[in-house]
């Protein structure tokens, strides 16, 4: 019958209009024995192309389409492992060979590179058959000799195809009379770029998005017609009536080439270097050892027992030289001072603990390995090590230069398309303008593409919104279509792979921004090369840990982050007040009213408090049972007694992932490697008999073992309430020893440790604006920046916080580096020195007035202002030695004369300039210019809610701090938004009903809201819910200057 | 060849009458202006020797406009002329001629 082997996916960026289970299900419907898959210049859909093939029954081959030197097209199909590791060096030449998005081989790396490959001579593009078109005769027929020579003339085949296009007849008979001139074979394809006929109009679309044109725009690059989606065997014969030779061919092809992917992937990781004569498992022992000794001082015979259990499982799987690796890394970090922290499942490890991976003993904690590695699963193991994000890049560099650059490579990752983002891009190739488009994709929560039908359905910001949908119908229709989609490559942010063997032997590497080369196969299908992931991760709380330990050492040399007592009250008091701004992990409103509630007075309690508030304890109705039994107002019970060692320290309540692996293994029966495979499937369950094929499963094997029948089906209630979204303990515990750690230097040190966040912006849940006020609720201290006293970070200065010139709006890296630099030799004495010292742009210049930064020169920054144009000027006049100019400018003397006559701005003025230079105000809130009408509405500021009673009528008001919707346990939607006035934040608790009728006003983009509700008290927390939401939209009336200048 | 854009009754071998309906368009053509298929125009008959060339085109699909067949036809006794289809029930047209 017919195969096709010319086919595109998405992985085509912008070339295709179905995904690659839409091209798999097609070929399975039309019942073919394989596909190849081709993408132009990449293999990044080649592991989940295989997976998606096997799957169907259907044999995968792997190829690309590649672009030569010359511009020409040539389609290239792995004949099997050795032709897809040729065709990855291959490609990985033509990418890091060229600039950065134009990737070409030359003829020079076909030459090298070409062992293994059936080559097809290409569509229209290719050189064959674009000489013919030129009219070149001979020129065709000497590169297609050329190419019989190169790739040997049983795996070279001339390639027709029919889409319909003006000539197609005359071009193929020419193609097939060069075939039999060079006495070549000829195969028939269709060039293939989407599934069904349906698909080509948003294939067009994309067409126009990759060239940059519209749809009326006529573009070489545009398909005449739609007929390159995948043909039926039979539409294939009659496009090729008098050719079943060209059909045959396929199957030929096809039935040659071998798997280019092995079903089962060697292990590629590469050997760390031990010491000679000794083995990997045997250092690795070793140094465990050691390490126990550090941590434990004595061995117990359990430590030991689960030492053994994990190398001896460890050396099973072949996975030593990952934790070594591992261990080299954090050395090379401890040894240059990086400040670095273990998180995720690793902390289930004794072997990490006692390495020194991670801080999380897990043998204390009673911590199963199995969730982190089994001989059941047998997967690679997860190793995620976060480092203070400015010197992460170093351990990353030192991991290059350790295992070669060519060995190691960071993984790739695909920004795909999302609702916002396929509006934009579809929206231009309507003819929308940017004006009318950008608003109208704000509108839509980050969700995905295919969603966005549902949500006009369904969201009353869009619902209600004032815009005319309907104009938008087709460009809705579009956008749902390309959802997934891959639109740009870039760089996972942390993970890194090391390889035995070269790189580009495995995958085609390709350079990412900022140089940094990248396996171009993303993060979830590196596995099943072979290869295992290395996460080294940039964690902005270790840098602002790093730096406030700094600060704080400055006025205190003993302090160490790492002593920092696990008992303090003080911080625990703290927390239970809900008062956790800037404390990692432990933040958000939903964290803060947790606290609030949960009186957290140890670090189980902080562990627990991590794991909670995530969608699956949510859902799974475990939060509310757990503070009940937390505070002593439920008694805690254990339907069989089997469960209670598991499950004490949550309270019977099933909190955390290795508890459903335990609960598996001591009820069912289950080893615990089987459990976490148990646990997975119903991670990943598709239907609601699976989920009950496996109940019954659990529940035979339990009364097999004794347990009454009504008591296992009560027992496996718990893990179906958990199921898919359970917490893993490790990480909860990993990330919990940094959450209680910067609340203590909250509690103790809030200077040093507000002025580290607002270093190390973006990051933490609340903008610069929120922490600063924080700070001043605290009773810190917030000054301006200073030309002459702030530094490239927030620095402290006598208990207060001084604000950096970071900060300050248009002043980029390098200017601030500037003026670090000429101040360094002596201070800036006057604005026009600081124009003449450096090279500060004009918006530069005029908000560093704005912020109070030259303030020192002249506290009338109205006046700084007007003179900064004459500053500019005398800037621009270069200074002649000896020649004419103003003597002023040559002795640096001050300006002579008093001082023009200018009114300053009013106090209000002054602020909300502020506010535009720096993006926050220090010494009043921004909504202070609002409080008189906020009165006059009857608004109750944040502070006093605290005085109020439960189910008290409140109005209140503020800045909208991230309002967002987490998913519920009855699926209703229910928005948490945080508003932040002069005195305080106050929560509030939106319901569905309220966000049917207010929701435009919450998600529309306004900057002040007004809320009406009740006063709820859950614990020591105090919230809102609410009512009625307004937008307020007013714009402030500020008070006019009084004479002179004085405060109005 | 000179530019006409005539509607036409195109007749195909052993049928008599008008256009028919046509399936929805896929690569493969549903209509053949067939050898021996004939149509009138300006008073002259004409009879379809062979096609020599054909494709598609989508058109302006975001206004509705539907798939158009083109062929490239040579008629019995010289000449040569184009001929559209436009999908599903055409008219057929009488695009170009060089006669």
């Amino acid at each position: 019958m017919f195969v096709h082997l010319h086919v595109h996916s998405p992985y085509s960026f912008l070339e295709a209009g179905s995904s690659i289970q839409d091209l798999v299900d097609q070929a399975a419907a039309l019942e073919m024995e394989a596909l190849a898959l081709t993408d132009r210049n990449r293999l990044s859909g080649a592991v989940a192309f295989t997976r998606a093939a096997r799957a169907a029954g259907i044999r995968p081959l792997l190829g690309a389409e590649v672009t030569l030197t010359d511009g020409t097209h040539l389609t290239l199909l792995a004949d099997g492992p050795e032709g897809y590791a040729t065709l990855s060096q291959l490609l990985t030449h033509a990418h890091l060979s060229r600039p950065r998005g134009e990737p070409a081989v030359s003829p020079e790396a076909l030459e090298e590179h070409h062992q293994g490959l059936i080559a097809l001579s290409g569509c229209r593009r290719g050189e064959i058959a674009r000489r013919l078109l030129w009219g070149d005769r001979s020129g065709a027929l000497r590169a297609a000799q050329r190419y019989a020579s190169l790739f040997g003339r049983e795996n070279f085949y001339i390639e027709l195809q029919n889409n319909r296009l003006p000539g197609g007849r005359a071009l193929n008979a020419a193609l097939r009379e060069i075939a039999q001139r060079a006495g070549l074979e000829w195969v028939a394809t269709q060039n293939v770029h989407y599934a069904t006929p349906d698909r080509f109009p948003v294939y067009d679309a994309l067409t126009c998005v990759r060239t940059g044109t519209r749809l009326p725009d006529v573009h070489p690059e545009r398909r005449l017609n739609g007929t390159n989606y995948l043909t039926s065997p039979q539409e294939m014969a009659a496009l090729f009536p008098d050719d079943p030779r060209a059909l045959q061919n396929t199957l030929e092809i096809a039935r040659r080439c071998r798997p280019a992917l092995p079903e089962k992937p060697p292990n590629r990781f590469p050997a760390f270097p031990t010491p000679r004569g000794e083995s990997t498992i045997a250092f690795l022992r070793r140094l465990t050892y050691q390490g126990a000794w550090r941590r434990y001082g004595r061995l117990t015979p359990a430590i030991r027992r689960r030492l053994e259990h994990e190398l001896a499982v460890i050396e099973k799987l072949d996975v030593a030289d990952a934790f070594l690796v591992a261990w080299d890394l954090v050395r090379f970090a401890q040894a240059r001072g990086i400040r670095h922290a273990g998180r995720g499942s690793a902390a289930d490890s004794a072997v990490a603990y006692c390495l020194g991976l991670t801080e999380v003993d897990s043998i204390r904690r009673g911590l199963l390995f199995e969730r982190f590695l089994s001989l059941e699963r047998a997967q690679k193991p997860d190793i995620d090590l976060d480092f203070e994000a400015e010197r992460r890049d170093e351990v990353a560099a030192y991991v290059s230069r350790r295992y070669g650059a060519d060995h190691v490579a960071s993984v790739c990752t695909f920004q795909t398309y999302r609702a916002r983002s396929a509006l934009r891009d579809l929206g231009k190739v309507l003819g929308f303008s940017d004006e009318e488009i950008g608003p109208l994709a704000k509108r839509f929560p980050h969700i995905p593409a295919d969603r966005i039908p549902q949500a006009i359905q369904e969201l009353p910001e869009l619902r209600e919104s004032r815009l005319p949908l309907e104009r938008y119908q087709l460009l809705f229709e579009l956008a749902a279509q390309v959802a997934g989609f891959p639109r740009h490559i870039g760089t996972h942010l942390g993970g890194l792979v090391l390889s035995r063997e070269p790189l580009a032997r495995v995958a085609p590497l390709e350079r990412a921004a900022k140089g940094v080369t990248i396996l171009s196969v993303d993060k979830d299908d590196v596995e099943a090369l072979g290869l295992i992931k290395l996460d080294l991760l940039s964690l902005r709380t270790l840098s602002a840990v790093g730096t406030a330990t700094r600060a704080i050492q400055v006025r205190e040399p003993s302090f160490r982050y790492e002593a920092i007592p696990l008992d303090d009250r003080a911080t625990f008091q703290m927390l239970g007040e809900g008062e956790t701004v800037g404390v990692f992990q432990l933040e958000s409103p939903a964290q803060r009213a947790l606290q609030a509630r949960l009186g957290a007075d140890s670090i189980e309690d902080v562990v627990a408090s991590v794991a909670l508030i995530r969608p699956g304890p949510i859902q799974g109705d475990m939060v509310e049972p757990f503070l009940r039994r937390r505070r002593g107002l439920e008694p805690v019970t254990y339907v069989d007694p089997r469960l209670e060692p598991i499950l004490e320290k949550t309270y019977g309540v099933v909190l955390y992932q290795e508890q459903v692996i335990e609960i598996a293994t001591v009820i069912g029966g289950f080893t615990p490697g089987e459990a976490d495979q148990l646990r997975r499937v119903m991670t990943h369950y598709r239907s609601h008999q699976e989920m009950e094929r496996i109940g019954r499963h659990f529940i035979e094997k339990a009364v097999a073992r004794g347990t009454p029948r009504e008591v296992a089906e009560v027992i496996f209630s718990y893990i179906v309430g958990y199921a898919g979204y359970g917490f893993c303990e490790a990480h909860a515990a990993a990330f919990a020893d940094t959450a209680y750690k910067t609340a203590y230097l909250v509690r103790h040190y809030p200077a040093e440790f507000y002025a580290a966040l607002l270093s190390h912006q973006p990051m933490g849940f609340y903008p610069p604006n929120t922490l600063v006020h924080e700070a001043r609720r605290r009773g810190v201290a917030v000054l301006p920046p200073d030309i002459n006293r702030s530094e490239k970070h927030c620095t402290v200065e006598e208990g207060r916080i001084r604000l950096s010139l970071s900060l300050v709006r248009e002043l980029g890296e390098t200017d601030v580096e500037e003026i670090l630099a000429a101040r360094a030799s002596r201070p800036f004495t006057s604005l026009q020195d600081l124009c003449r010292r450096t090279r500060l742009t004009r918006e530069g210049l005029t908000y560093l007035i704005l912020a109070g930064a030259l303030d020192r020169f002249d506290p009338n920054r109205r006046r700084l202002l007007f003179s900064l144009e004459e500053a500019l000027r005398h800037r621009e006049q270069p200074l002649t030695p000896g020649g004419s100019g103003p003597a002023q400018q040559r002795l640096d003397l001050a300006p002579r004369g008093p001082r023009p006559e200018v009114e300053d701005f009013s106090p209000d003025q002054r602020l909300l300039l502020e506010y535009e230079a720096l993006g926050l105000t220090t010494q009043r809130h921004i909504l202070t210019l609002l409080e008189p009408e906020l009165r006059r509405m009857g608004v109750t500021p944040a502070r006093q809610l605290r005085q109020m009673e439960a189910g008290q009528p409140v109005r209140v008001a503020g800045l909208l701090i991230r309002p967002h919707r987490p998913p519920t346990r009855s699926g209703r939607t229910v928005i948490f938004l945080t508003l932040e006035d002069p005195t305080g934040l106050v929560d509030a608790t939106v319901f569905e009903h309220v966000y049917q009728r207010d929701g435009e006003a919450i998600f529309g983009g306004y900057p002040v809201l007004v809320v009406d509700g009740r006063v709820a008290w859950r614990g020591k927390g105090v919230s809102v819910e609410a009512t009625r939401v307004r937008a307020f939209r007013r714009s402030p009336k500020l008070a006019p200057a009084a004479p002179g200048g004085a405060a109005g | 060849m000179r530019r006409i854009v005539a509607p036409i009754t195109l007749t195909l071998p052993g049928q008599a009458g008008a256009s028919h309906p046509a399936p929805p368009a896929g690569a493969v053509p549903a209509v053949l202006p067939l050898p021996g298929s004939t149509f009138c125009w300006r008073g002259r008959r004409y009879v379809i020797e062979a096609i020599l060339d054909s494709w598609q085109e989508a058109g302006c699909w975001w206004e509705g406009e539907p798939v158009t067949e083109g062929f490239h036809v040579a008629f019995r006794g010289g000449g040569t002329g184009i001929l559209l289809f436009r999908q599903p029930r055409g008219p057929w047209v009488l695009d170009r001629i060089d006669d």
